[in-house]
């Protein structure tokens, strides 16, 4: 079972108090300008500020480490691949076919450090801005928001059909592992999981047809139902000023003599 | 195939307005080439608590997605009348008003993070208003007996209450028909009489009630009419003149209740019984008369031909025989 992102949208703290449409336009800028950073300092106030901003929500830390575990799986190899790869007047190691091996320097190694953190505080981020209320108001948001309806519909199926193909999968798995099926590393093992892969994509095709029926004769016509009504208070707005602000802040940075020295890499 | 005479489905020459349903020609082929419904027509009025039943594969689920539009064809445009208007395939949404589809798997009903949201969502959608959708929800999960679930996470929850809570998504929206596609199926003895005391209720309540089911021995005491349904209608009738024709239901691969088989083998050892008992209630009717007639006592004996008789009404309701026999 795919554990939810809104499992702690049930706390309280003051994130979770924020409305969510002001939440989600500010942290969703915070990532954008943190993204947009080329800067390592910059990027790592970046990354504490996001670490704050966790605390304060506070969902449990080891809950938010625990996935991004895998963000930072996919982006650790970059600590080897950068150094290395990147073209231009580094110290030739070897060459072959085409592809040349060149050593850079240390200037890289920061440089990688660099699009690890960004991506680690991207993904950290989002505990924040959605992991705070329930995804069905989270999805009322973006409506709230007046984002077109067919890309709120296709977030809200999205989200939806995640779990219907952990369930098909639980279930195949389980009637395989039933049958006496283990995995090992044959060929055998291959064929049976693409099969089965296969045949998950129908079944999960299948169901989700039965879900949106389901939800078609309860009426639904592509707006979301949910009672919740949003109020905009003032600490709202001063939410939204320090969060978007210091997004904006650290885009200002970023332009100014003192963190630009960086700048360039590309 | 026998074809049971057209009891309730063909008297009804009423006026239209106490129509629930209509259907009128209805066909329907799947894009791979199946055909599913063929020449389908019926009509059930309103109040009315019909049974459909039929082998797997007849068609039965299909007809119910037929019900609100959600499965459509250019061949049978306008074959379906609810209320008497006919259905528009583009006006889905706007069906649950008049009927209330409750779906088989009970998890493909249930998809909001809360029973509570999951329960309201049928109301918020026709556009009730916010207090009175509160009331409905409350009310509702009161009726299937899930009062105070509304804050559970739906699927944790047992498949009885699965069941229970699918229903009340429907009941939410108040709709004066609600069709059930095997309402009874995968319940443990306890859930299964829960659910059947539920929709009793509901049929009491004067609800048009539409209810597919492989569950003969539930079908006397919910349904008023049986309407047994292989691509086509193959018989429309009372509950009592559908099951008395036991020919036509075991070659259709169903059954009748049990207490009536067994009424067929007590008539073998020489009880006296005209209309044979379709459930429990009918049964201790049926022998109090009997036993009050008799003078107090009733008279079962053995004779010649009894073995062979009680063979034969045994043989009548073996469907594997037919099925294996080729096996043997």
């Amino acid at each position: 079972m795919i554990s939810e992102i809104d499992r702690y949208a049930g706390i309280v703290s003051p994130i979770h108090r924020w409305d969510p449409r002001f939440r989600l336009v500010s942290i969703f800028a915070l990532i954008f300008s943190v993204i947009l950073l080329y800067n390592l300092q910059l990027v790592v106030i970046g990354m504490i500020f996001a670490i704050i901003l966790t605390c304060i929500s506070k969902i449990p830390l080891s809950f938010v480490l625990a996935r991004m575990k895998l963000v930072f799986i996919f982006v650790i190899p970059f600590f080897v691949i950068i150094p290395f790869t990147v073209i231009g007047d580094g110290v030739e190691i070897v060459s072959f076919g085409g592809i040349t091996l060149s050593y850079r320097g240390i200037e890289y190694v920061k440089f990688a450090a660099m699009i690890v953190i960004k991506a680690l505080t991207a993904v950290m981020l989002i505990f924040p801005m959605v992991g705070t209320s329930r995804m069905d108001i989270t999805i009322k948001a973006l409506e709230g928001l007046h984002l077109p309806n067919k890309l709120v519909q296709m977030f809200a199926f999205t989200y939806r059909y995640i779990f219907v193909l952990d369930d098909e999968f639980t279930r195949m798995d389980r009637s395989l592992a039933s049958r006496g099926f283990k995995r090992r590393g044959n060929l055998y093992t291959l064929t049976t999981i693409s099969k089965a892969i296969a045949m998950l994509f129908v079944n999960s095709y299948e169901r989700a047809d039965r879900v949106f029926y389901a939800m078609r004769s309860k009426g639904y016509s592509g707006t979301v139902a949910t009672l919740h009504e949003f109020h905009a208070r003032r600490q709202d707005w001063v939410n939204t000023a320090v969060v978007a602000g210091f997004a904006v802040l650290l885009q200002v940075a970023a332009t100014s003599d003192t963190f630009s020295a960086t700048r360039g890499f590309l | 195939m026998t074809a049971t005479a057209k009891g309730a489905g063909a008297a009804i020459t009423a006026l239209p307005s106490t129509l629930a349903l209509r259907i009128q020609d209805l066909n329907y082929t799947y894009p791979d080439g199946t055909v599913a419904l063929e020449h389908v027509s019926f009509e059930i009025e309103k109040g009315e608590s019909v049974a459909i039943v039929g082998p797997n594969g007849a068609g039965k689920s299909t007809l119910l997605l037929h019900l609100n539009g959600i499965l459509h064809s250019k061949i049978s445009r306008g074959a379906v009348e609810i209320l008497g208007e006919p259905i528009d395939p583009k006006k889905v949404h706007e069906m649950p008003k008049k009927i209330g589809i409750v779906f088989q798997d009970p998890d493909d009903m249930l998809f909001m993070p809360l029973l509570f949201d999951d329960v309201a969502f049928g109301p918020i959608n026709l556009g009730v208003a916010k207090d009175e959708v509160k009331r409905r929800v409350k009310d509702s999960l009161l009726r299937v007996g899930l009062a105070g679930y509304g804050s559970r996470v739906s699927h944790h929850l047992s498949g009885g209450e699965k069941k229970r809570a699918a229903i009340a998504t429907v009941l939410s929206m108040d709709p004066e028909i609600i069709a059930m596609d095997e309402p009874t199926a995968n319940l443990d003895p306890k859930s299964r009489a829960e659910l059947i005391e539920i929709l009793k209720t509901l049929k009491d309540e004067g609800k048009t009630l539409i209810i597919i089911t492989h569950d003969v021995n539930a079908i006397p005491e919910l349904a008023d009419r049986v309407i047994v349904l292989h691509k086509t209608v193959i018989a429309d009738g009372t509950t009592r003149e559908v099951f008395a024709d036991s020919g036509m239901l075991v070659a259709e691969g169903l059954d009748v209740p049990t207490i009536m088989q067994f009424f067929e083998v007590l008539q073998a050892f020489g009880y006296p019984c005209g209309v044979l008992p379709l459930s429990i209630d009918g049964a201790v009717r049926n022998l109090t008369e009997t036993i009050e007639n008799e003078a107090g006592h009733i008279h079962l004996h053995i004779h010649k031909h009894t073995h062979t008789e009680v063979g034969a009404v045994r043989g009548k309701y073996q469907h594997h025989h037919a099925a294996l026999g080729h096996l043997e």
